[in-house]
């Protein structure tokens, strides 16, 4: 119905307009119906993407603590061992044996470990005694891993030596 | 307290503000109640440019009887505006157009004031031919305003000679050749009809002197030429302000017209073909 109103009334709706808006609220509902199970869907797979994640992360921990155990395990076990097998006195002992007359052994540091750590310094009125010291400890069946350190060589040589106590005679 | 299932109906002329209340069951339309209140000259004068409600208090306190004295209440009323406000063109819209905005588009550079201004509707009057029309929007709120002061609560906002054809179109003698005459106080209307729709229409301000029924009655017959079909001459039917004197002369002088619709009043309420503004609310 025609109207000259300054501000006209909104035209009602006609039958096709109302199915038009029937079917587009329909599709509506029908779309923000899939889009919540799309996205319960998405919640629960990241949930178990999450759970999936902390059990692999506690899997790691795990096995990390029982390598961690298993080490300082294995590290105990050696250090009981190294202590009854290689006691101060034998290591000393020993070094005393391959060092020669001029060769002073003036601090030794023992690590029991995995592997007993020998750490000494030494002090050599010459030169050539020193050298011929490194030389038997290299030489020597009870020590490995003979690593010379810092040498002052003004003077009386003194010189930090570390090795590695492979074992009486072995 | 308003009459259940009533149409209200409240026009506005130059010399009156009137109003209708028709009930519409499963018959035809029955008029329950008309009320008409006199307006004094000048408190309204009919223009399609400036405002029309001259003495809006005049015009609020007639609008408010009128609303009383049908028993409006809260109810709301369609608004029908008198010939002579708008500028009214037949046009042939094409297929693909709408029609409300071909009508706009084609009255751009008809009207001597801004487009933008106007407010266009179209009466769809038969296959694709339509009669618009457009209103100056500051004439139609000067209208408005004034039936918001009396409380008359708006519907919709129609055009007495629109009103009047959207009515006359639906009567089934329409689709005989024939020349209907909407009468306005201050304007006129004359619609040819053939074939079931209107080929012409015609639409021009009244002329206050005696000659103006006479220069209808040429008038009339040349727009009827356009609507012979050279079978049978064309009936001529007329409505509004001043139907049954014109049709009473015209015969008298050996023509042929009738008035448009007949339809039972109650006492005192002039003829129903006298009120052209009734076609808001039978159509």
């Amino acid at each position: 119905m025609r109207d000259f109103s300054s501000r006209p009334r909104r035209r009602p709706a006609t039958g096709a307009e109302k199915v038009v808006v029937g079917l587009a609220g329909a599709m509506l509902l029908v779309s923000a119906a899939f889009a919540l199970t799309a996205w319960r869907e998405g919640r629960s797979v990241h949930a178990r993407v999450q759970q999936a994640r902390a059990e692999s992360q506690a899997a790691l921990t795990r096995a990390q603590s029982f390598e961690t155990r298993r080490d300082a395990g294995q590290v105990l076990a050696a250090q009981a061992l190294l202590t009854a097998d290689a006691p101060p006195a034998r290591v000393v002992s020993e070094l005393a044996r391959l060092m020669p007359g001029d060769v002073r052994l003036d601090d030794l540091r023992l690590v029991y470990g995995s592997r007993l750590q020998v750490e000494m310094r030494v002090s050599a009125r010459v030169v050539g005694s020193y050298d011929l010291f490194l030389d038997r400890l290299e030489r020597s069946p009870s020590f490995t891993d003979v690593l010379p350190g810092d040498e002052n060589r003004e003077g009386e040589l003194r010189a930090l030596v570390r090795a590695v106590w492979r074992g009486p005679g072995a | 307290m308003p009459l259940l299932g009533a149409q209200f109906v409240v026009a506005l002329e130059a010399s009156c503000v009137a109003g209708a209340a028709v009930s519409r069951g499963f018959g035809s339309p029955r008029i329950r109640s008309v009320a008409r209140m006199p307006l004094a000259p000048g408190a309204l004068a009919v223009s399609p440019f400036e405002p029309n409600v001259l003495r809006p208090e005049e015009v609020r306190q007639a609008l408010a009887r009128v609303a009383a004295a049908l028993g409006l209440g809260r109810a709301e009323a369609c608004v029908v505006l008198p010939d002579g406000v708008a500028r009214l063109v037949l046009l042939e819209v094409p297929a693909d157009a709408v029609a409300e905005r071909f009508a706009r588009f084609k009255l751009s550079g008809a009207l001597s004031y801004p487009v933008e201004e106007a407010v266009v509707d179209v009466l769809p009057l038969g296959g694709s031919r339509v009669l618009a029309a457009a209103v100056r929007r500051s004439v139609v709120e000067g209208y408005e305003q004034v039936a918001r002061a009396a409380g008359v609560a708006q519907d919709r906002v129609d055009l007495a000679p629109l009103a009047a054809l959207a009515a006359l179109s639906r009567d089934a003698a329409s689709s005989h050749p024939g020349v209907d005459v909407i009468l306005g106080e201050t304007s006129v209307s004359l619609a040819a009809w053939l074939g079931g729709s209107v080929r012409a229409f015609r639409n021009r301000r009244r002329d206050p002197s005696p000659d103006e029924p006479e220069r209808l009655r040429l008038e009339v017959a040349r727009t009827a030429a356009l609507a012979g079909d050279g079978v049978k001459p064309p009936r001529v039917r007329v409505l509004g302000p001043g139907a049954s004197t014109l049709v009473r002369r015209w015969r008298e002088e050996g023509g042929d017209a009738e008035l448009a619709w007949r339809l039972a009043v109650p006492e005192q309420a002039p003829d129903a073909a006298e009120l052209a503004w009734l076609g808001a609310v039978l159509a």
